[in-house]
């Protein structure tokens, strides 16, 4: 009977269902994308952040006199391959070292004071004591870099891509670094401060500034284990036996220790809280993205109520007949959340298959990247729609349950 | 013992006007009554009171035992599915429903709907050969007999009747009341049928006549 | 607040919100059904739990007890469940509890008593030992104890309130007692870990458990129908059956197993027929009356079924990620001792050692059970390792991807440094790779597994 009553209501009115379905899928295809996306852009950053990178900084240590001096330290190149002789040498998968300084670069005749970085692209480093090379350099630390062009060979340089732009250089050409000759060997882009730098070889960098065997940072990329609680405990705290599993635990935060103990004058840093920066920037874009789905949510569950009301004002005879032949208010909540259902559920696929395209075109033309589908998002999707069609619907309903059964009949009003 | 239906002082005051003033009426199981009067005198409203679809300014209605006040909305809807049946002076079908259909909303309503039971009920009534009809394609009689076929599919206990047959011609008329004459013989359950034809009020075993909201004559027939 | 206090409060609250929500569908239950006097007995039941309880602290048991207390709370979910099963089956039709029904009364208190302490007891004895530990650590013990306890007191304040008798009529009406047993099952499912955070719900140990259980059948039927030297049974065929080994189709079918039962009811619950009244009903009206209350009261009782099978399904969907995610750690396969060397072909029937994952072998000696890994590594060679390090106790290594890790401190080693000594990584075996398998000599085997355990040895006084 209740499928013979939508069957019904359904033909009868399929203009306004109609317009109820594109209304929920409207509202369902515009949160399955922004969630689509917020899920992608999380996932992405943070399997960034989790696989690659430095996440430990080696700078020199500042104390005493220099420090208030502001006279500048170095660490020593020297020392660098001693990172890979600590207990945690293994979990040791990348290190780049660098020294940057002010320098002025010039092309024709235009000038620009501009950090120079000396650094290693690619190096293989001799291990001690092992057969096996070491391959360490700034692509071990930061894979995403885009390099156009080669590595810089001995008197080449690599100009971060703004700033090549800004100076008109290419591949190729010679710029004058503190008056010395460079060739261009390649373009740099990373998205970050580098795109304004010029990068040299270590070699280079040092000889340039007469700071031979120095560098005034170190990079490294390290596997550990995840910080929990037990991390954070203070080492010097700790009793034997929880210090002997500290110990035996590649936390960012013993390998740091180690390392510091290795590189003379260095300091040792984990770079967590840039990662924890990026988290909370992205907590607010994913809150902002929450925010919009719920008010697309919220228009076409307004779109829902406002046709089923049309349409229940034309049926408020019918509705009367219904309770004057013994239908309870219950009765009527199921035919119209029955209604509801199946806009909701039509809505949610349709708001879910209009999602997929949205992702895509949406995903490219802002974040460069095609968004993948998600098979779990159509589920979601469907419970949107869902929640949509039953919000739409409580106005209408209480108007339904509003009417007397006396409203059909003569004589009564 | 109290009768089957009780009505105790009811006074129904709309905004404007007062339509019944102080009604006292018992009517026993199983008797066929009609209430008459001229237009305005109450007898719709009185009626409207026994069907739980308007309810008393003041006095009580009770039927079977129970006092309609004390009934929630929903257990009012209960009690009209279980116990009343309704036939109203316009047919009042769903326009889109075949009248088998509209039989079996009514089944549907008060448990579940049987299709075989609903044709035997439109069988009873004489459509056997209209099942699957819309409203829209029967005659006026046809369709008030859809009605008595729908009202009586519960097995109610009481009929209520507003005039059922004001808008059919004399030989239609006819149909109908040797109809509810024959199915009241055959289940006895009780009437309360509401006209202004003495054609038709003289059908009942006991006539009610009201006039200015109030009962002025109630005589039994037989 | 500290990570420990509110990890204990959360405890807590688990173990008195399980307590509460049984407490509560069981007396509505029996109210329902007009047999209070059955409380008695599940009174009795707590009782003794908390006696068990009480008795467990004072003695704070060791490392084996938990183990056992792990290996109990998943059989309790598999007893209840399977139970619930049972009952299904007796609500849609099929009697195979018949000859099982409990019509001795003294039996059937005697049977309330035993499954409420058998319920509750592992998970609360169980998570009281998590917090002794979270406490220890602390080495806060009010503080900790206290949260716990307030955690646990705080859902059970709702049995002295209007809450108790509200919610109580809500869930009347939908629960039988096939209900009931599918209900305690979920919530041992869902609450039943004793790990803290780290394992809240039953549901990994449930999955591995089932897991393991599908693929020792697929394995064992193999086995049984293909006599290991048979032609046909060269490594495409076993690479073949492998895809029954994978875990998507591993996780289907447990799932398929959890929820044929429910299923089966509800197909009878919607499909059977509706019975006549007795009696001989007089009209249409009461015929239709009586079948439409049979047929509301099936789908209530349905209610509570579907809901139950959507949970599962949906933890079942979530907690499938992590199973995956998780580690790695086959079982070791025994290997002897062949003049002197321990033998190990490259490819057998059940294995293929150079596809990547990585491969434990078990020597026994004397008391002891020496644990081999090998696992081929991304430059082609062969890393032949201990599976332990020369400072953890030795736990052993799993794989998760492109990794190795160390189970004890879960710390990662990139696997292109095994065979290396030092740091985390396990110790390297000599070994000698022909063309076709690998041999290692057992006396290297012992040396340095003696090394291992003379380091821990060494390190433990100092």
């Amino acid at each position: 009977m209740l499928l013979s009553l939508l069957k019904h209501s359904f033909l009868r009115q399929k203009k306004a269902m109609a317009m109820m379905v594109v209304s929920v899928s409207m509202g369902t295809a515009i949160a399955a994308s922004l969630i689509a996306l917020s899920m992608d852009i999380k996932g992405k950053v943070s399997k960034e952040l989790r696989s690659f990178g430095a996440n430990i900084t080696v700078t020199p240590k500042i104390e005493g006199i220099a420090g208030i001096a502001g006279q500048r330290r170095y660490l020593r190149e020297e020392d660098i391959i001693r990172i890979k002789t600590i207990f945690w040498r293994h979990n040791i998968v990348g290190i780049a070292p660098a020294l940057e300084e002010n320098a002025e670069l010039s092309y024709g005749d235009k000038r620009r004071k501009i950090t120079a970085v000396g650094t290693w692209f690619k190096k293989e480093l001799p291990l001690p004591g092992e057969t096996a090379k070491f391959e360490a350099g700034v692509t071990t630390v930061s894979p995403w870099w885009a390099i156009e062009g080669s590595p810089p060979e001995a008197g080449g340089v690599v100009l971060g891509s703004s700033l090549s732009r800004e100076l008109g250089v290419r591949e190729g050409d010679e710029v004058l670094l503190d008056e010395r000759p460079f060739k261009v060997t390649g373009i740099v882009e990373t998205g970050g401060i580098e795109d304004g730098r010029a990068f040299l070889d270590l070699w280079d960098m040092q000889q340039l500034k007469g700071l031979p065997g120095k560098v005034s940072t170190i990079s490294v990329s390290a596997l550990t284990t995840p910080m929990d609680e037990f991390a954070y405990k203070d080492p010097s705290l700790m009793s034997r036996k929880e210090y002997e599993k500290w110990y035996c635990t590649g936390y960012v935060t013993s390998i740091a220790k180690q390392i510091e103990e290795v590189v003379a004058g260095g300091r040792a840093k984990p770079v967590w809280h840039i990662a924890e920066t990026e988290g909370i920037v992205l907590g607010r874009m994913s809150m902002l993205i929450y925010l919009l789905s719920a008010a697309s949510l919220l228009a076409s569950a307004l779109g829902v109520s406002t046709t089923m009301v049309a349409g229940l004002l034309r049926r408020l005879d019918e509705i009367g007949l219904m309770k004057a032949i013994g239908a309870d208010g219950i009765q009527i909540i199921v035919i119209f959340l029955s209604e509801a259902l199946i806009i909701g559920t039509a809505g949610g696929i349709a708001g879910y298959v209009v999602s997929i395209g949205v992702a895509k075109v949406v995903g490219l033309k802002v974040f460069g990247v095609a968004l993948s589908e998600r098979a779990l998002l159509l589920p979601v999707s469907v419970a949107m729609a869902l929640l949509i069609a039953a919000i739409g619907s409580l106005l209408p309903i209480r108007r339904a349950l509003k009417i007397k059964p006396a409203v059909i009949l003569k004589g009564a009003r | 013992m109290m009768d089957f239906i009780t009505v105790r002082g009811a006074h129904r005051e709309y905004q404007t006007a007062s339509a019944l003033r102080g009604v006292d009426l018992e009517i026993a199981g199983g008797v066929w009554c009609s209430i008459v009067g001229p237009s305005g005198s109450g007898k719709s409203t009185l009626l409207n009171l026994l069907g739980g679809l308007d309810s008393p300014t003041k006095g009580q209605v009770f039927i079977d035992g129970v006092d309609l006040r004390t009934l929630s909305e929903n257990e009012m809807a209960r009690f009209r599915r279980e116990k009343i049946g309704f036939i109203f002076q316009q047919s009042y079908l769903i326009p889109y429903l075949s009248s088998l259909d509209n039989v079996m909303l009514s089944q549907y309503f008060h448990s579940m709907t049987d299709s075989s039971e609903a044709e035997e009920a439109l069988k009873r009534v004489g459509l056997g050969h209209r099942l699957h009809h819309r409203p829209s394609e029967l005659s006026g009689g046809e369709q008030q007999r859809v009605t008595v076929a729908r009202a009586l599919i519960n097995s109610p206990k009481i009929l209520l009747a507003d005039e059922p047959t004001g808008n059919l011609d004399r030989e239609n008329t006819k149909l109908i009341m040797e109809l509810l004459k024959r199915l009241h013989e055959e289940e006895r359950f009780t009437i309360v049928l509401v006209t202004h034809d003495p054609f038709v009020s003289k059908w009942a075993e006991r006539i009610v006549t009201m006039e200015d909201g109030r009962i002025i004559k109630d005589e039994p027939l037989y | 607040m500290s990570l420990f206090i509110s990890e204990a409060f959360a405890v807590g609250i688990k173990e008195g919100f399980k307590l509460w929500l049984v407490w509560l569908v069981f007396s509505s239950l029996l109210k329902e059904q007009d047999r209070p006097g059955l409380m008695r007995p599940f009174y009795l039941g707590l009782a003794l739990t908390s006696m068990l309880f009480a008795a467990s602290f004072l003695a704070a048991p060791g490392q084996q007890a938990r183990g056992l207390l792990v290996g109990l709370t998943g059989y309790t979910f598999f007893i209840f469940f399977l139970s619930s099963a049972l009952a299904l089956y007796q609500g849609a039709g099929v009697n195979l509890f018949g000859p099982l029904r409990l019509t001795n009364r003294h039996l059937l208190r005697a049977v309330i008593t035993a499954s409420t302490v058998f319920y509750f007891s592992p998970d609360i004895i169980g998570s009281s030992m998590f917090v002794r530990d979270a406490a220890e650590m602390k080495a806060s013990y009010a503080g900790v104890y206290l949260s716990a306890a307030s955690g646990f007191i705080l859902p059970l304040i709702f049995i002295f309130t209007p809450v108790q008798a509200r919610a109580g009529r809500l869930v009347s009406g939908y629960f039988g007692l096939p209900q009931f047993l599918l209900f305690l099952s979920v919530i041992k499912l869902l609450g039943g870990g004793i790990k803290g955070f780290a394992e809240f719900s039953l549901m990994p140990l449930v999955q591995a458990g089932l897991m393991k259980f599908f693929h020792d059948v697929v394995h064992q039927t193999f086995v049984y129908l293909m006599v290991p030297d048979h032609p046909m049974l060269n490594t495409t065929a076993w690479n073949f059956v492998g895809i029954f080994f994978g875990s998507n189709i591993s996780i289907a079918a447990t799932l398929l197993l959890l929820l044929i039962p429910p299923s089966v009811f509800l197909h009878q619950s919607f499909l059977a027929p509706v019975p006549e009244p007795g009696g001989g009903a007089a009209t249409g009206a009461e015929r239709r009356m009586f079948k439409s209350s049979v047929v509301a009261d099936r789908r209530r009782k349905a209610v509570p079924v579907i809901f139950f099978m959507a949970f599962i399904l949906i933890s079942w969907y979530s907690g499938a990620g992590d199973t995956a995610s998780r580690l790695y750690n086959p079982k070791p396969k025994p290997v002897v001792e062949d003049k002197g060397q321990v033998v190990i072909p490259f490819t057998d029937p059940t294995m293929d050692l150079l596809d990547g994952r990585l491969h434990k072998f078990s020597l026994v000696s004397g008391q002891e059970a020496i644990s081999i890994i090998v696992i081929k590594k991304p430059d082609g060679g062969l890393a032949v390792c201990l599976d332990a390090c020369e400072i953890c106790s030795p736990e052993g290594y799993g794989q998760t991807e492109g990794k190795v890790v160390c189970i004890y401190c879960m710390t990662p080693i990139p696997v292109s440094t095994l065979g290396r000594p030092g740091g985390c990584n396990p110790i390297p075996l000599n070994a000698i790779i022909t063309e076709r398998d690998l041999r290692i000599d057992v006396a290297e085997i012992l040396l340095k597994w003696k090394d291992v355990k003379t380091g821990k040895t060494k390190g433990a006084a100092e």
